[in-house]
């Protein structure tokens, strides 16, 4: 269990201090997994902002022994369905940060591209699809903490997953811009040419 | 492309996110989102009551003689049960007292006490036309002994059981807002259960609203709850105000 009752019970009863020391470890995840859902850092900050309040005002109706960290998320990425569905702010993309991951420079190229795909394509899933990935692959929560998180059944979360991971990988091949190949011939010209060729 | 091409290109697009600085300090977050809460609360009442008004100068002026029939008035403030006893809450009747003086002037009792033990647990939850029945969901309140210090307004023996939301009952768990051996000042009227003893006979109290109780620690009362609109006080001042009330009665 990641709290003990003791913060819990202080924090239900009105303790700033207590409050805090619940909340914090969780807060750079939980407002990361609400800016991937908006789309938007000042959208995220007042999602975030939001849930914090409703987790202020509910942590009575927290179960003890219930885990602290799927019930925060699941809070703060229905607050940021919300404030996305009546936000007029506009989507600003997230940049995806230039991580070397293969051996050789096309490697690296060549994974990069497929990263920035993949990107692409989640980028574009629905909301309701985005949460669901994000809260899966992102926010680290098992099927069965989604379940308790979503208040649904574990086949509903299955199925939601499911129809998720077929629009992620539809939209994934299909998406044709900027192919690997490209980007591969570029880098072996400026690297003289011949031993970089793809075979 | 698997789980783990999609965990990591979440990863990495999350590193270069970075969390603002105002959220170094949730608390103060939630207080100020509490604050806006309250004042859009106060705009929609007020506006729904200049709406009232604007209508009802409406009436007044263009419909002389004319006579709202019963069945269109609107229904007396119902003397029902919600979960904690208290009345249920609506934008006319909503019991906030943002002071200890009101607070007071609306109890019956007001005593200081240490919380001495657990008398029983049961479910607040009652059917709506039939209040001696239990309703769902449970919700459970315990009945505490306390063992009274003193009173500061009313009078009584040197001990009242007073039930508070919280417990255990049918497998439901709540938590419980006061602990065994603290000392608290509690404000109290006589419960809303219809029977209003205990088991053993005694008057049951309850709490006057939901911010009605202060634990003492080191000479200040502090409010119990998320969100009291009083601040802590140091107990001195509490009693003073308290018994300024009884003095103005």
């Amino acid at each position: 269990m990641d709290y003990d009752f003791d913060t819990l019970r202080r924090a239900s009863n009105g303790d700033d201090d207590a409050f805090n020391s619940l909340v914090e470890p969780h807060l750079p995840r939980c407002y990361r997994v609400a800016h991937m859902i908006t789309r938007n850092p000042d959208d995220a900050s007042d999602a975030l902002q939001e849930a914090l309040y409703r987790v202020y005002r509910s942590l009575k109706n927290l179960t003890p022994g219930r885990p602290f960290y799927p019930w925060f998320a699941k809070i703060v990425a229905n607050e940021a369905l919300k404030v996305g569905k009546r936000s007029s702010r506009q989507v600003v993309p997230i940049p995806l940060p230039e991580v070397e991951t293969g051996e050789t420079p096309e490697e690296t190229v060549l994974a990069r591209e497929e990263q920035k795909r993949l990107w692409r394509a989640i980028q574009a899933l629905s909301p309701d699809q985005m949460a669901v990935i994000v809260l899966r692959y992102y926010g680290g929560m098992s099927e069965q903490e989604m379940t308790e998180a979503l208040n649904v059944s574990p086949g509903t979360v299955k199925s939601r997953l499911h129809r998720a991971r077929a629009a992620l990988e539809k939209l994934f091949f299909s998406d044709k811009t900027s192919p690997a190949e490209t980007k591969v011939v570029q880098l072996s010209s400026q690297h003289g040419g011949a031993n970089h060729e793809r075979p | 492309m698997n789980d783990r091409d999609i965990e990591n290109v979440l990863a990495q697009a999350a590193s270069s996110l970075p969390v603002h600085p105002k959220f170094n300090n949730p608390s103060a977050l939630v207080k100020e989102t509490a604050g806006r809460h309250r004042r859009e609360r106060q705009r929609l009442i007020f506006g729904f009551g200049t709406v009232v008004a604007t209508a009802a100068a409406l009436v007044i002026s263009f419909g002389p003689g004319t006579e709202i029939p019963l069945s269109r008035q609107a229904p007396p403030s119902a003397d029902r049960y919600d979960v904690s006893g208290d009345r249920i809450i609506t934008l006319t009747d909503q019991q906030i007292y943002n002071s200890v003086e009101a607070m007071a002037d609306a109890s019956e009792i007001v005593v200081r006490g240490i919380v001495e033990q657990r008398a029983h647990t049961w479910n607040l939850s009652r059917d709506v036309q039939d209040p001696t029945k239990e309703a769902e969901p449970i919700q459970p309140g315990t009945d505490y002994r306390i063992n009274v210090v003193q009173y500061l307004k009313g009078s009584g023996s040197n001990s009242a059981v007073v039930n508070l939301p919280g417990g255990e009952y049918k497998g439901v768990k709540k938590f419980e807002e006061v602990e065994l051996g603290k000392e608290y000042v509690l404000f109290l009227v006589p419960h809303r259960d219809p029977n209003r003893l205990t088991p053993d006979g005694q008057q049951r109290y309850g709490r006057v609203s939901a911010h009605s109780y202060f634990e003492i620690r080191d000479g200040m009362a502090c409010p119990i709850g998320v969100a009291s609109p009083i601040k802590p006080v140091p107990f001195d001042e509490l009693v003073q105000k308290v018994k300024q009330t009884i003095g103005k009665e």
